[in-house]
Parts: C-alpha cells; sequence; structure tokens
C-alpha cells in the first residue's frame, strides 16, 4: 500500500533530468520538452507521496530523452549520407579555414 | 572518438558562413528560434573562449552546459573507488546536483520556454536574445 509516512518512502525515482536537457540543447527541442515535463512530474508525484505514478512518470521522462537522442543519431546518420560526399569535397578543396 | 572529432570540427570551424552544418529545420520552415537555436554557434564560441559572443548566439546554452557539467563531475567524483580518492568522493557525495533540486524541472522548463518565447517577440529591445 502507498504511504505518505516518511519511514517507509522507496527511494526517489530519477528523473532524468539532465537527459532532457542534453536532448533539448542536441536537436529535439520537442521531445526534450515533454521529457523535461515528465521531469516535473517526478518530482511532484513523489513529493505527494505517489510513489507507483512517479515510477511511471519517470519511465516516461527516460523513453522521451533515450527517443530525442535516438532521433538526433537519426538524423546525423541521414545528414551525413546526404551531404557526406559534399563536405569531403569541400574538404578536399581546401575550403575549410584550418 | 566521434564525439572528440566533432569538438574539433567546432572548435576550428565556425558555423556561421559554412553550409554544411546542419541548420535547424523549424526555422528553415517557420522561421520561428527555438530555444536550440544558436547553439551550434555558440559551443564554437565557447570552445574558443569567448563567453559573450557565445551568449549572444544563445544566452542559455552556457547556463545549460555549466549544469550539464557540475552535475556529471559530481557524479562522475561519487564513482571514485581509490582510497587516496575518499576525500573528494566524500566531499562530492555530499554536494548537491543543482539538478536534484525539487524545482529544478519546473525552472528549466519556465526558462526554455521563456526563452523561446521572447526570442520571437517583435521587439527590437529583444534583438540581443536572437541568435
Amino acid at each position: 500500500m502507498e504511504t505518505n509516512n516518511p519511514a517507509v518512502r522507496p527511494p526517489k525515482p530519477s528523473n532524468y533530468l539532465a537527459l532532457a536537457i542534453i536532448t533539448t540543447i542536441l536537436c529535439c527541442q520537442v521531445t526534450g520538452i515533454v521529457s523535461i515535463i515528465y521531469a516535473a512530474r517526478v518530482n511532484e508525484l513523489y513529493e505527494r507521496g505517489e510513489y507507483a505514478e512517479a515510477e511511471r512518470a519517470s519511465k516516461n521522462a527516460k523513453i522521451w530523452g533515450l527517443v530525442g537522442i535516438g532521433l538526433f543519431v537519426v538524423i546525423m546518420v541521414v545528414y551525413l549520407a546526404i551531404f557526406g560526399f559534399a563536405i569531403f569535397a569541400e574538404a578536399s578543396n581546401g575550403d575549410f579555414n584550418f | 572518438m566521434l564525439a572528440l572529432l566533432a569538438l574539433l570540427l567546432f572548435f576550428k570551424v565556425n558555423p556561421e558562413g559554412n553550409t554544411f552544418f546542419p541548420k535547424c529545420p523549424l526555422h528553415q520552415h517557420t522561421g520561428i528560434y527555438c530555444s536550440g537555436c544558436g547553439s551550434q554557434r555558440a559551443i564554437h564560441d565557447l570552445l574558443n573562449g569567448q563567453l559573450t559572443e557565445a551568449a549572444s548566439h544563445n544566452a542559455l546554452l552556457p547556463l545549460a552546459l555549466l549544469a550539464l557539467f557540475q552535475h556529471y563531475s559530481l557524479k562522475g567524483m561519487g564513482l571514485l573507488r581509490h582510497p587516496k580518492t575518499d576525500k573528494l568522493r566524500l566531499w562530492a557525495e555530499n554536494q548537491k546536483s543543482w539538478l536534484t533540486h525539487r524545482y529544478a524541472p519546473l525552472v528549466i522548463l519556465v526558462l526554455a520556454l521563456g526563452f523561446m518565447l521572447l526570442r520571437n517577440l517583435p521587439f527590437e529591445s529583444l534583438e540581443f536574445l536572437r541568435p
């Protein structure tokens, strides 16, 4: 049974806030924001003593954060596949100001 | 390895005026600046030690990186398992990462969304927030 008695509080589930921030910066503002919202829910639910709900919010925060990272990887792969040759051509022309 | 290469690329090449850096699709299609706009330029500036330049391209990015740095360095120190580093580990374990604060997610949410809103308001005085 869930209880508000602090003596039997389970450990607080991670809210994956760092992951959410990385996702937001890397590419995926939308999934990052969703992940941050779930992170806020984790804290809120845990403080209210709804531990099972907090656990679920934690899972969602993680999923949305990882979706963002996954999207970033996919976008990078597609981008490199399309523009990779152009980049190398530019590099071999010496257009990079190295 | 890839991350190091990417850092080197961002250090050497200024995304400004280079065509091959990926552009934000949202901005290209709608003209809206999200709160991540300008972060590639800002990373380039930071790697070259130009903090004010970085902040002018994306004011939130240095803050976000600072928070992430604090979070992960505390975490990293907490993983140390050598007796010689015990003092450092114990110190790190007693420090609180800003990101674990109860209202951290809310503050970050408000910052990110507020920043995005302000960058897109059509007032000239807000020009300094745009990338």
